[in-house]
């Protein structure tokens, strides 16, 4: 989690320099990576400067009886020049004589010691004595010190640790502090799933959201996922308490992608949480996304939104202007989410609708190809005309004559598109359910259009016929009825008799003066 | 341009400090050399007090030997 890793960074570096990390304040400005880089580089000046005094005194240490060094360590040198010597000392001598400082000096020397310069001194001191050190640390909540080490214990005295402390609070700090944030995935990985809801429970009643959260960012994604989960099966209360969090510290940019690989139920719960639907929530999770781009991980979410999220998503929308669904559209395209999307704006207002159509419309040939081949493939031509039946007469009028025109010929485009991508025949046959939708689409197509419909498809499909004559008859397409009659084929003119028979009376003369035009008589 | 405050940084640290923290002002990164120079002279007055009181606590006999080993 970057933000939280940053700050996390910049009270590390106060903490070893002995500044207020108030007075810090301007390394927000900087990249953590350099702020990790720097206290690195202040630690290696104090262990080498005087290296060579140090190892002199390490050496001279073998001389002296143990009794009379700890008297020495405690007495004359102090912790913070032993913090540098212990990295220079004989590792039996280091351990032996870490056993002898009392306690509380030994907590003095974790707060300059450089643990990268004593692991085998970590790896080889009873677990019993690190856990006293342990306890002291957090009696003084030196947080900071103590994560700087955990990543150095070796598993059996991590685990005593762990086991030891039941203050789930002092862990949940010191696990924001840990310097080698990939060993987290070990350590709670040794954590039993009770102690874990534990430790979330302690994050809510602690005010430590942002500690506890980061700690899904700092995991690998397997166990970020379990984290996650276990906490979206905490209670309502608990939950409200994070989401609370989430927004107040704005931390939604980091956890979007994580709650993205939750499980499908943990993602509903969460994303139908009353605070999540806020709409002020909700549109600082939008700006998120627009700013970071994260569509490709909100978008999925999105599509698990009850009836009341899709309305304060339609009402954000509204507000937001194009922006919003031009963002949608485009996220589909460059992520293939075309069927999430596609549910996502299925209860936008009309013209909203209309908006998604023509940013539809300005997508290139490759992309609109790529949208007919995802509503192909995932069986979803109803939806996507349910979307057309819902556009009134005016509406789709305007997208086909005017609208889609200004976007460079889309209808045309878009025939190409679905010829490109195989699906016209299944298209058109999805569309015969939707009888006013698809006639008042043909009629709309300019003439080549209308022409080409007709010679390649319903030729390609002489079935289509049945569906479309009627329709055409009964809306008095005539223009579109007479073209296709002129295409119909044998046996379906040998079926034109009883065609005409089953018309109402004021439409039939009409048709069958149609029908003589292109060859058709009654007698047939 | 290298900032001075910046040279000052790396010649405290020993090493070329990060080349990010350019972008700090040179009042900000004085704070930062400040700080390194106030710990570097804690060391330092650790380090000689540390050895005159040490040897007061080391056994007459071994004394002279530990006095060899620290200074040559």
């Amino acid at each position: 989690m970057s933000k939280l890793t940053h700050s996390a960074e910049i009270l590390k570096l106060a903490h070893q320099i002995h500044v207020d990390a108030g007075d810090l304040q301007f390394m927000e400005r900087v990249d953590t990576q350099t702020i990790t880089l720097l206290r690195e580089h202040i630690s290696n000046r104090l262990f080498d400067r005087h290296g060579n005094m140090f190892q002199r005194i390490a050496s001279s240490s073998r001389l002296l009886p143990m009794g009379i060094l700890t008297v020495i360590a405690q007495k004359a040198i102090g912790p913070f020049l032993c913090a540098q010597i212990a990295g220079h000392m004989p590792t039996d001598r280091a351990i032996e004589m870490a056993g002898r400082l009392s306690v509380p000096f030994m907590a003095d020397i974790c707060k300059s010691i450089d643990p990268r310069r004593v692991g085998p001194l970590l790896q080889g001191m009873p677990a019993t004595r690190i856990l006293e050190v342990a306890i002291e640390l957090i009696r003084r909540r030196d947080y900071i010190s103590m994560g700087r080490f955990v990543g150095y214990l070796p598993d059996a005295t991590l685990n005593a640790v762990l086991n030891a402390i039941n203050d789930d609070h002092a862990l949940l700090q010191t696990a924001f502090y840990i310097e080698n944030k990939a060993t987290l995935n070990h350590i709670i990985g040794m954590l039993p799933e009770t102690r874990i809801r534990s430790i979330i429970n302690a994050a809510n009643t602690n005010a430590m959201w942002p500690e506890a959260l980061a700690l899904m960012t700092f995991v690998n994604q397997p166990l970020s996922r379990l984290l996650g989960d276990l906490a979206v099966q905490e209670s309502d209360q608990v939950l409200a308490g994070m989401v609370k969090a989430l927004h107040d510290h704005d931390l939604w940019p980091e956890i979007l992608p994580i709650v993205a690989w939750l499980s499908e139920p943990s993602q509903q719960r969460f994303i139908n949480l009353p605070e999540s639907r806020e709409p002020e929530v909700l549109a600082r999770i939008i700006q998120s996304a627009q700013a970071l781009d994260l569509w490709k991980e909100l978008l999925p979410l999105m599509r698990h939104y009850d009836a009341e999220g899709r309305n304060t998503l339609t009402r954000l929308a509204m507000a937001n202007n194009q922006q919003l669904l031009n963002d949608i559209i485009d996220a589909a395209r460059r992520h293939n989410l075309w069927l999430t999307a596609l549910d996502l704006v299925h209860e936008f207002a009309e013209d909203h609708l209309a908006e998604v159509a023509l940013a539809l419309a300005r997508q290139t040939d490759a992309s609109l190809a790529s949208f007919l081949k995802a509503i192909s493939q995932g069986k979803r031509w109803d939806g996507l005309i349910s979307l057309a039946d819902r556009l009134s007469p005016k509406t789709r009028e305007y997208l086909v004559t005017r609208g889609f025109s200004e976007q460079g010929d889309f209808m045309n485009r878009l025939l190409k598109a679905a010829e490109d991508a195989g699906v016209w025949d299944e298209a058109l046959v999805a569309m015969t359910g939707h009888a006013e939708t698809l006639l008042t689409l043909v009629q709309q197509l300019p003439e080549n259009m209308q022409k080409s419909l007709v010679d390649d498809c319903i030729s390609a499909n002489p079935q289509l016929l049945d569906h479309l004559l009627p329709l055409a008859w009964q809306y008095q397409a005539w223009e579109l009825a007479t073209r296709l009659m002129a295409r119909s084929t044998d046996s379906w003119r040998a079926q034109w008799p009883e065609w005409l028979a089953a018309l109402p009376i004021d439409v039939r003369e009409r048709v069958s003066a149609l029908g003589q035009q292109v060859g058709l008589s009654e007698g047939m | 341009m290298t900032k001075a405050g910046l040279q000052q940084l790396s010649e405290e640290l020993g090493v070329r400090a990060p080349e990010r923290l350019s972008e700090l002002n040179e009042a900000e990164l004085s704070l930062l050399t400040e700080a390194v120079k106030r710990l570097k002279k804690r060391q330092d007055v650790e380090l000689n007090s540390a050895l005159e009181n040490a040897l007061s606590h080391v056994p007459a006999l071994l004394r002279g030997a530990v006095r060899k080993i620290l200074f040559g």
